[in-house]
């Protein structure tokens, strides 16, 4: 198997593109260095990021295939599927290839594997803005933990920018170690290993009380279907939030 | 700060309101301010009946001196009374707000000493949220009828949407059940408001006069009209006071004591049914004659697309590939999505049936009614559909659990979707 080795980021993606026209040379799979299991009969290159190649390659994808095609790859490669940086590839690169944008081809296996893969991580995204709860320290900064299937730290971050403007917070997304800070104006994301050191606020447990209890109250029982509350709420969601965890 | 005992007490009255959802509005980032809202609607928790928790659904005041017969909260019911400040409430949306807890806020209050006392505690919530608290997250606020115009007016102009409860589909069933309340107390403002979100927003800008518009509730069960009524009366009020949603709710026998209501619970496919004919009118193009014989109700057996298809068999099958879009949306089994996908994908080559699969779009009712590139999958036989079409239904419904207990409308109020 011909297998292209990246750096795990769009510049890499774009890079890999670059060589794969100029080289004529069609990986079977791309992937990222840390987390490929190497097999006997592969035949690897490793792909250097090229900014100026990457450039290219994106004013020639964004001709083609649609003003939003970089992000849309970004939020594909997101993604925890193990596939997912090929199936990036195969998209862009098939856009490549016939110069035009074939997002709306949902019958050709190649178009429909890259958009139920992007809908997966923004399904995700749309369902964190919702489940995700801050607690409010004794400092007045407000701190989320979360761990999501798929990378969206960064998809996710902007939003609460938007919607708390002023007030700074951190999301924290404890499976990867990454934070996203903000000081109410602007957004960093950074790596931790450390575990936060969080003094909630005086009031913190007096109001998650009420948030328990208002839960509580506005179920109605006789009409309780667990089901359909796994359904719209998955239960690997539920420890981060204190209506369904007492410590989340 | 509220305590828990008023909070329990003011939740438990309104969990029964069914409008919670917060989509609709746009309310873009303003500098200084907190908050904003999201077109789509964001869902921040679901209870364990498997309803969305959007809003913090809560009444000012349960303390009414209304005597509504199908209301836990009318005056003659001997239950706990609390009510909140203005203040207590700011407070607390606030706080929610900020933990990402919830949207917005769901205003709603019964009658405090009378409509224009009520109504007034309601603006003075809503104008402390956003002038002193600039809180600019999402607001739905219900209206009192026969409040002052004035008032009302004044509220919209700060919320993102109200609601004036229709309560029962006929004039009828409300002088009997509702009788302080009047048809022209609820027509009124919602046709007055209709009209202030036409005049008070600059053209073609999003209106910043209640942004989300207006929506209203009706009691299903509970008076003897048929689906066809309440569907004519959906339409209707769609149609002239440019509602962007009309809910209903199953009536449920509480602690009544009266004869004027019947004894047992509505049906939760019912209700379930009529928000599918609701979807149906909304997104679909069809027109409440079309969905319900003159005066019946609808099909139990399979939904109201259904239903309609297999009255109107020589329309079908119609060709993925040529058919228009406004016929693709009337195939059973084929939602709003499915058509979408199907119509961008059918420019790029000719779709077959294994194709449509890949697409996921869902086949097992569909395939009846369609041909791919000519050719096709389905039953010929009517009855046979029939039989498969229930076969279908009932096999949705154990998946979802609808029929053992469950809240069919809890998913359908949500999405509706059909
Ligand atoms: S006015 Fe509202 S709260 Fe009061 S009894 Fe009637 S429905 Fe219930």
């Amino acid at each position: 198997m011909k297998i292209f080795f990246i750096q795990n980021n769009v510049e890499g993606l774009l890079s890999a593109l670059f060589y794969s026209f100029v080289a004529k040379v069609v990986p079977d799979e791309v992937t990222d260095v840390e987390i490929y299991q190497q097999k006997i009969d592969d035949e690897i290159t490793y792909i250097k990021t090229d900014a100026a190649q990457a450039e290219r390659v994106q004013t020639a994808l964004t001709r083609y295939g649609g003003y939003d095609i970089i992000r849309r790859l970004k939020n594909c490669m997101l993604s925890c599927d193990e596939n997912a940086t090929s199936t990036a590839f195969r998209y862009a690169y098939k856009t490549l290839f016939f110069k035009k944008d074939i997002s709306g081809n949902l019958a050709d296996p190649t178009v429909a594997q890259f958009v139920f893969t992007e809908q997966k991580v923004l399904t995700e995204r749309h369902h964190i803005i919702g489940f995700l709860r801050f607690r409010e320290s004794a400092g007045g900064v407000i701190y989320a933990r979360f761990s999501p299937d798929n990378d969206i730290t960064e998809l996710v971050a902007p939003h609460f920018l938007k919607r708390l403007s002023g007030l700074p917070f951190v999301i924290h997304d404890i499976k990867r170690n990454k934070i996203a800070i903000s000081d109410g104006f602007a957004l960093k994301f950074d790596h931790t290993d450390l575990p936060a050191a969080f003094t909630p606020s005086d009031d913190e447990e007096a109001f998650a009380n009420l948030w328990r209890r208002y839960y509580k109250e506005i179920n109605i029982e006789e009409r309780k279907n667990l089901k359909q509350q796994d359904r719209f709420m998955p239960r690997r969601y539920r420890k981060f939030m204190p209506e369904t965890y007492e410590r989340f | 700060m509220l305590d828990e005992k008023r909070l329990a007490i003011l939740t438990d009255a309104a969990k029964y309101d069914v409008s919670c959802s917060s989509s609709g509005s746009t309310r873009s980032y303003k500098r200084g301010q907190i908050g904003n809202a999201s077109f789509a609607g964001i869902c921040h928790s679901f209870t364990q009946d498997g309803r969305c928790i959007s809003l913090l659904k809560i009444l000012l005041s349960n303390d009414c001196v209304y005597d509504c017969a199908y209301c836990m909260n009318r005056r003659s019911n001997s239950l706990p009374r609390a009510t909140a400040a203005p203040e207590e409430i700011c407070e607390l949306v606030m706080a929610f707000y900020r933990r990402n807890y919830i949207e917005g806020l769901f205003l709603s209050s019964a009658i405090v000493k009378g409509p224009n006392h009520t109504m007034e505690m309601l603006f003075e919530t809503v104008r402390k949220l956003r002038v002193d608290y600039k809180f600019n997250g999402y607001i739905h606020v219900k209206g009192i009828p026969s409040a002052d115009k004035l008032l009302i007016t004044r509220t919209g102009a700060l919320a993102d949407r109200m609601s004036f409860n229709i309560e029962l589909p006929s004039e009828k069933s409300l002088k009997l059940l509702a009788p302080q309340k009047s048809k022209e107390a609820i027509i009124e403002p919602m046709k007055m408001l209709a009209l202030d979100r036409y005049y008070l927003s600059p053209a073609k800008r999003r209106s910043d006069f209640l942004p989300a518009g207006q929506t209203t509730q009706m009691i299903i069960g509970a008076s003897p009209e048929s689906d066809a009524h309440i569907l004519k009366l959906t339409e209707y009020m769609y149609r002239n006071y440019k509602l962007k949603r009309v809910y209903y709710s199953s009536y449920m026998p509480t602690n009544f004591n009266t004869t004027l209501l019947p004894t047992v619970a509505a049906p939760k496919l019912r209700e379930h049914r009529l928000y599918q004919a609701d979807w149906l009118l909304r997104f679909y193009g069809f027109t409440a004659d079309e969905i319900t014989d003159t005066d019946g109700n609808l099909a139990e057996e399979y939904d109201p697309k259904c239903a309609w298809a297999l009255k109107n068999l020589h329309l079908f099958p119609v060709e993925v590939n040529s058919a228009p879009l406004s016929l693709l949306l009337r195939v059973p089994g084929i939602g709003v999505r499915s058509a979408f996908r199907i119509r961008s994908a059918r420019k790029y080559a000719k779709l077959g049936f294994d194709d449509l699969k890949r697409m996921r779009v869902t086949l097992k009712r569909a395939k009846h009614f369609i041909t791919c590139g000519g050719k096709f999958f389905g039953s010929e036989n009517e009855n046979e559909v029939k039989r498969l079409l229930i076969a279908a239904e009932t096999d949705r419904y154990t998946q979802l659990s609808f029929l053992s207990g469950g809240d069919p409308a809890a998913e359908s109020a949500l999405t509706g979707e059909l």
